[in-house]
């Protein structure tokens, strides 16, 4: 293999897939990046055997070939390098790196050794514009469990509707919905026969993590076959495991109507909890929104026993009655500032009792925005 | 033949022909889905070992499955699901579990562990592997008291032995008597909240917590538990920030009364770089060890396991395997599955030759036929930290004295040299040297229980050399 690129193409390139290289140890050439020469093109592939990224670059080849090398190194020296313009050559099993003030040779084992990655078949269910999702996915990617024993709460589920599909995501304290409208179904058949069998998936947080990184403004490609979720834009291809399970059915949980509602103004809200978040106990994080005598205000209070206490008032009309209600201080922000991130006012929904709390952003015009939902379970003190 | 019979001598075959990385990278979880005529079709966990499989080792499975099975003449893989659970009735009682709690999430009890949405109970048993029970534990002189013990703490959880500390070396059976406690305490109190937790696992969990900041939770849902089952302790050794935690939910555990049961393959004072105050505290409750079992255990232990698989060994052959493979009950497991698979498959009675040579590899460990002068040099060396030609040398300082009078010990004990051959491989020596060193060591065992525990750890790497 000989070929030419530019460096921050390749560099682009390995950066893309170096994240998944995976680091056990029992099958060595798992932290290597193949790096191989298909029709004209460079391409880059690492896998952990749950997932697989496939990258494609724009490159002058000379001579075609593959071999793997280790992640480590190609990266490491990619990420110091100032010249303009790469060449590598296959030397025996070693690649040859040159630039014009540097000259590498990195040692790898032979790429019919790497796993097999799958091809992505040729007729996507249906394709969807990055932009939309990407905006979900760092909603939904927020409420994710993280190492939960529960399997299907380290995913996402994805729903699929008519012409359109929910996230949503869960770690048992608080849960994030989304609704994308307009997905371009292309395989009509073929996804109508698989909606039938199953209406959703659950799709691993890493696997969405990578397809946020990865896509550009442009549409996206998804399909699903053998327990396999297939992602690809021109340039990438994501192949991943999907987790098998029942997602919990989060909606008989939530309620059914609410007796409070309130608007608050995004950034008089978080910067009210940011410093609650300064005195409250470290714990539990321990915040308390109540309401005025004369339901004109919200009030945000925090104390501990080490710290101090505080009181923010935030002016508002509060539609409903007296309510005092307890929440951790790091879910409220963390969801003003990845799901709701986009809007100027906060719809806050909630009932006397203690059940969920709904959040809800606010258009310019002053329309509630129902696709998104952030729903925290408030502190129950026993 | 079964599938499963024909799948397990597919692999053996297999195994034998590719490096044990890709055999169990690409092999693990795969099983037979089903044959029809010349068809067979493979379960396997994921896409790459589909691919990897019906690519790469296609012609390989096929000749291997050939010699069971003349008519399969094609290949496929399909992938199926795998439930992490092991075990199925719990997963199914999870399920149930979860929509319990769902239709009854309105009720104001439910939500007192802030904790609404879906419940998170039924974690603390998802570590426990049902297969463990006391019903199967052979109990013989080298685990009575062990195994008494944790029987009454499965009981009375927190009121008697409090901690259990249960040591031995590998194989012997401590793994399958915690999770027997953990099983058997579950059982009589489906409410209580058990974790068990091997070392390792515990120290991985924690670093997680750290770096995502959650080393509060963490901390909290272990304080939470009744009864916290620590397998492999001695991972701790060395691992400051891990025993500085684990001290303090140690510490939390035990003053509200909550059962701490710990394993590990030496005693706590043998445990090198643990410190004091957590060494105290192991020290502090019960400790039972766990020893090799005599033959008579041994023996029972095989009619044991022959009386689960449901088949019989002539009684000499019994008798062999029991006076042969006496070191771990792990070993003695594995020769009587890899006899019991074979003679199944061909379907006749094994004779003693046919076992001798099956299980010569294991034997002659165990045998340490292959124990030199070099090996024991170099073992004890190592765990002094001394180097080999230290102790062959000249010098005579006490780091150095003191390992070359335990080499001189285990080259009369274990080899059987005279002592002028011993003084001859320490450099050349003279014979009362070696006496010398023989006897100070010998003497000094009497007493010193931890060197007699050091000498047991060094004795059991042997074989790793």
């Amino acid at each position: 293999m000989k070929f030419t690129c530019k460096t921050i193409n390749l560099k682009e390139g390995i950066s893309k897939v170096e994240r998944i290289v995976s680091k056990q140890t029992t099958l060595p050439i798992l932290g290597n990046i193949l790096i191989s020469s298909e029709k004209g093109r460079l391409v880059l592939a690492a896998t952990n055997l749950e997932i697989a990224i496939k990258v494609y670059i724009g490159a002058k080849i000379e001579k075609e070939g593959s071999i793997t090398i280790p992640a480590r190194i190609i990266g490491g020296f990619l990420n110091t390098i100032k010249d303009e313009v790469v060449s590598g050559e296959l030397e025996g099993a070693e690649l040859k790196i040159t630039t014009e003030n540097h000259k590498i040779k990195i040692k790898g084992i032979d790429a019919k050794d790497f796993p097999i990655i799958p091809d992505v078949p040729d007729e996507p269910f249906f394709s969807i514009q990055s932009k939309k999702i990407n905006k979900a996915i760092s909603g939904v990617l927020v409420s994710v469990a993280h190492n939960d024993t529960r399997q299907e709460l380290n995913g996402v589920l994805m729903k699929f509707k008519n012409k359109g599909i929910t996230l949503a995501s869960t770690d048992s304290f608080r849960l994030t919905e989304i609704d994308i409208k307009g997905i371009k179904v292309i395989d009509e058949t073929n996804f109508e026969t698989f909606k039938e069998k199953k209406n959703s998936i659950i799709i691993p947080a890493l696997a969405l993590m990578e397809v946020q990184r990865i896509a550009r403004d442009e549409e996206i490609n998804v399909i699903i076959e053998q327990n396999q979720l297939f992602i690809s834009t021109s340039e990438t291809k994501i192949v991943s495991r999907l987790i098998n399970g029942n997602y919990p059915e989060y909606k008989q949980v939530l309620p059914k109507k609410f007796d409070i509602e309130l608007e608050v103004e995004k950034e008089k809200l978080t910067n009210a909890v940011k410093i609650a978040s300064l005195v409250t106990n470290s714990q539990n994080g321990e915040v308390n929104f109540k309401n005025t005598k004369e339901l004109d205000a919200l009030l945000i209070t925090a104390q501990s026993m080490d710290s101090g206490d505080n009181l923010s008032e935030i002016p508002t009309k509060i539609k409903g009655s007296e309510f005092e209600i307890l929440f951790n201080c790091r879910f409220i922000l963390e969801g003003l500032a990845s799901v709701l991130f986009d809007s100027e006012k906060v719809l806050i929904k909630l009932n006397k009792q203690k059940s969920p709390v709904m959040f809800k952003k606010i258009k310019a015009k002053g329309e509630i925005d129902e696709s998104f939902s952030y729903i925290i379970m408030p502190i129950v003190k026993s | 033949m079964t599938n499963q019979e024909l799948w397990q001598a597919v692999l053996g075959e297999m195994e034998l022909s590719i490096s044990k990385a890709s055999f169990t990278t690409w092999f693990k979880n795969t099983s037979i889905f089903g044959i029809s005529e010349s068809l067979i079709v493979i379960s396997v966990p994921n896409i790459f070992a589909k691919e990897w499989l019906e690519k790469k080792y296609r012609e390989q499975l096929l000749l291997a499955i050939q010699q069971y099975n003349k008519n399969i003449t094609s290949l496929s893989c399909k992938i199926s699901v795998i439930d992490l659970n092991t075990d199925e009735t719990q997963v199914s009682e999870t399920k149930e579990q979860v929509i319990d709690k769902f239709s009854g999430a309105k009720s104001v009890t439910k939500r007192k562990n802030f904790n609404g949405i879906i419940p998170k109970k039924n974690i603390y048993r998802s570590n426990l592997n049902k297969r463990y029970t006391f019903d199967s534990f052979v109990v013989g002189g080298n685990n009575e008291l062990a195994y008494a013990a944790c029987r009454s703490i499965a009981e009375a959880p927190g009121q008697n032995y409090n901690p259990l500390f249960i040591y031995g070396g590998v194989g012997l059976g401590k793994t399958h008597l915690l999770q027997s406690t953990g099983n058997y305490a579950g059982s009589l109190n489906p409410d209580i909240k058990i974790r068990y937790v091997s070392m390792e696992r515990f120290t991985n969990e924690l670093v997680d917590a750290i770096q995502k900041s959650r080393a509060k939770e963490f901390k909290n849902d272990y304080i939470d538990l009744d009864i916290l089952i620590l397998d492999d302790v001695q991972f701790l050794a060395g691992k400051e920030k891990t025993q500085e935690e684990f001290f303090h939910i140690f510490e939390s555990l035990y003053q509200l009364g909550k059962q701490i049961i710990l394993s590990s393959d030496r005693a706590p004072k043998s445990i090198p770089t643990i410190e004091d105050r957590l060494r105290s505290r192991f020290e502090g409750g019960m400790m039972a060890d766990v020893n090799k079992p005599d033959l008579e255990t041994r023996i029972a232990i095989i009619n044991k396991k022959l009386v689960e698989k449901n088949f019989s060994l002539p009684e000499n052959v019994v008798e062999y395997l029991a006076t042969h493979i006496y070191h771990n009950v792990r070993e003695l497991e594995g020769a009587l599955n890899k006899i019991i698979v074979t003679f199944q498959l061909r379907n006749t009675v094994p004779t003693i030759e046919d076992v001798t040579e099956m299980t010569k590899d294991v034997i002659s460990i165990n045998r340490q036929k292959d124990l030199t002068v070099d090996k024991v040099i170099r073992s004890v060396g190592d765990f002094y930290d001394v180097k080999l030609e230290e102790i062959t040398g000249k010098a005579r300082q006490k780091k150095i004295v003191k390992p070359r009078q335990i080499v001189i010990y285990f080259l009369r004990q274990e080899l059987n040299l005279s002592f002028p051959e011993i003084g001859k491989s320490l450099g050349g020596r003279d014979h009362s040297t070696a006496i010398y060193g023989y006897e100070k060591i010998t003497k000094e065992l009497e007493n010193n229980l931890l060197l007699k525990d050091q000498l047991k750890f060094i004795k059991e790497k042997f074989i790793e050399y």
